[in-house]
């Protein structure tokens, strides 16, 4: 059990930056989730059939540094991501003491589109025709690492990868941190750049992806009577975190509060949720602990919502039990897709543009509740009033995380 | 290759156009030890122009670079 927040715990969010199948920046991709516009299409490349939601392309000269010159593509999302985070937290890199800064970045497959070509050159053309960009572009603490060297960032840097529960997870370390005291400020997100053949095909050998060829806008189907799987996608979400007397103390606006957080793990399946979502409902539970409040306080939940069968109908039935009070449960992968290792960090920046702007986004293609399916599911934005939002999140191998987002 | 098409090829591998100029050491153009290493392959690969990589480190300025790329593409 938990301890309570305690007077100054939880992080302000000061900065919010987004570079998405829904926008290049913050506005569009928060736009584009609020009028609820999917982003899938469909793809025919490399043999596969397959749909996908893809990121605008990254403009070049995205830093000074060897690496971030020529990044791995997770890398470039990552780099655009957080450049507005911080231009939108008032903070110039170039000016900061990067002593007490640090990085947290939510990794889920890594830097694999460099691996897939470099192993491709490898086999056919050799060794010797290999890039000196292959290991670090390809290695998974590489967006972190060039977020600390194009910033200028001396605190700790790190990476974190718990499959699809990465991006939350990574905000819930810099939590941690700021907690600490290890650092008195935190860029923080997750990037994912992994529309690559092998984890394509990967993917849908688990029948993990939605084949609804003939309708991509549709195909990603939260909580929807006709889901049938998720559709990747590729894109980054950061934010900047600090404590909030540090953030009060230099005048910074907070967009936001990061008040709690909650991990577990099913212990149970490779890829399958724990059918009773015991585990998910303890991370929830757990993040409302931290934050003080109970599970009534609820007035939205950014949930995980993938569009798999399975996974749906456990989260569903965990909301559902746990929050009798109908809160509405919106998923917003409708329109960006499975964003994957990004997904809890962009979930995570939507719920904070929810509660500041007292929006409630709408889940993109639910038409029509699936079996066992008993939530309040928005198909259309609503103005109310959000002084408390939980973010879900789960990742193969059994991780569950939850945030707590409230107003400041 | 002259002096711009050697700048081009520098910036298309990510260096800024302002660094590189004649007189810039590699330093100073940004050319670290993972950029010269991919210039090689570049030249080699995409140009034909086979500069041995043990020759591009032990050049310190791009004018130096520019005489090599010269030399092993039999035009100097």
């Amino acid at each position: 059990m938990r301890g309570g927040p305690g007077p100054g715990r939880g992080a302000a969010v000061t900065g919010v930056g987004l570079f998405t199948p829904a926008g290049a920046d913050r506005a569009t991709t928060w736009e584009t989730v609020r009028v609820g516009k999917p982003t899938s299409v469909r793809e025919e490349r490399d043999g596969l059939t397959y749909l996908a939601c893809r990121a605008p392309e990254p403009p070049g000269g995205l830093g000074r540094a060897a690496v971030a010159r020529r990044p791995d593509r997770s890398a470039a999302l990552a780099l655009c991501a957080a450049r507005e985070a911080l231009a939108d937290a008032g903070l110039d890199p170039g000016g900061w003491d990067g002593t007490r800064v640090g990085v947290v970045a939510g990794i889920g497959a890594g830097g694999v589109l460099t691996y897939e070509a470099q192993r491709e050159v490898l086999r056919t053309d050799g060794p010797g025709d290999m890039s000196s960009f292959a290991v670090p572009g390809a290695l998974p603490n590489a967006v972190a690492a060039q977020l600390a060297v194009e910033f200028g960032v001396r605190g700790p840097s790190l990476a974190v990868t718990t499959a699809c529960a990465a991006g939350a997870s990574a905000i819930g370390v810099a939590l941690d941190l700021l907690t600490l005291g290890r650092c008195d400020l935190v860029l923080v997100g997750g990037a994912e750049a992994s529309l690559s053949p092998f984890y394509i095909a990967g993917f849908d050998r688990l029948r993990a992806l939605s084949r609804r060829f003939d309708d991509p806008a549709g195909g990603l189907r939260p909580f929807d009577v006709d889901r049938s799987g998720f559709v990747m996608a590729e894109g980054a979400g950061f934010l900047v975190l600090e404590r909030p007397a540090d953030a009060a103390a230099r005048g910074a606006r907070t967009r936001a509060l990061i008040s709690g957080y909650g991990a577990t793990s099913d212990a149970h399946h490779v890829v399958a949720p724990r059918p009773d979502g015991s585990g998910l409902t303890a991370a929830v539970r757990d993040a409302l602990a931290e934050a003080g409040a109970s599970p009534g306080d609820v007035d939205l939940v950014n949930a995980h919502g993938t569009g798999t069968p399975r996974g749906d109908a456990v989260e569903a039935a965990v909301l559902a039990a746990l929050l009798p009070h109908r809160p509405p449960v919106t998923s917003t992968k409708g329109v960006t897709g499975h964003l994957l290792g990004a997904a809890g960090a962009v979930e995570a920046a939507l719920t904070v543009l929810s509660v500041e702007e007292g929006t409630v986004p709408p889940t993109a293609n639910f038409a029509e509740p699936g079996e066992g399916i008993d939530l309040d599911v928005p198909t259309t934005a609503r103005t109310a009033r959000l002084r408390l939002a939980v973010s879900t999140s789960v990742g193969f191998g059994g991780h569950n995380a939850a945030l707590v987002i409230t107003a400041p | 290759m002259t002096f711009d098409e050697l700048k081009n090829l520098l910036v298309s591998l990510g260096l800024d156009p302002e660094d590189v100029t004649p007189e810039a050491t590699r330093e100073e153009a940004g050319l670290d030890s993972l950029l010269l290493t991919e210039l090689a392959l570049v030249l080699r690969k995409e140009r034909g122009v086979p500069v041995p990589e043990e020759e591009l480190y032990a050049a310190t300025t791009v004018t130096a670079i520019e005489r090599l790329v010269a030399v092993h593409a039999g035009t100097a």
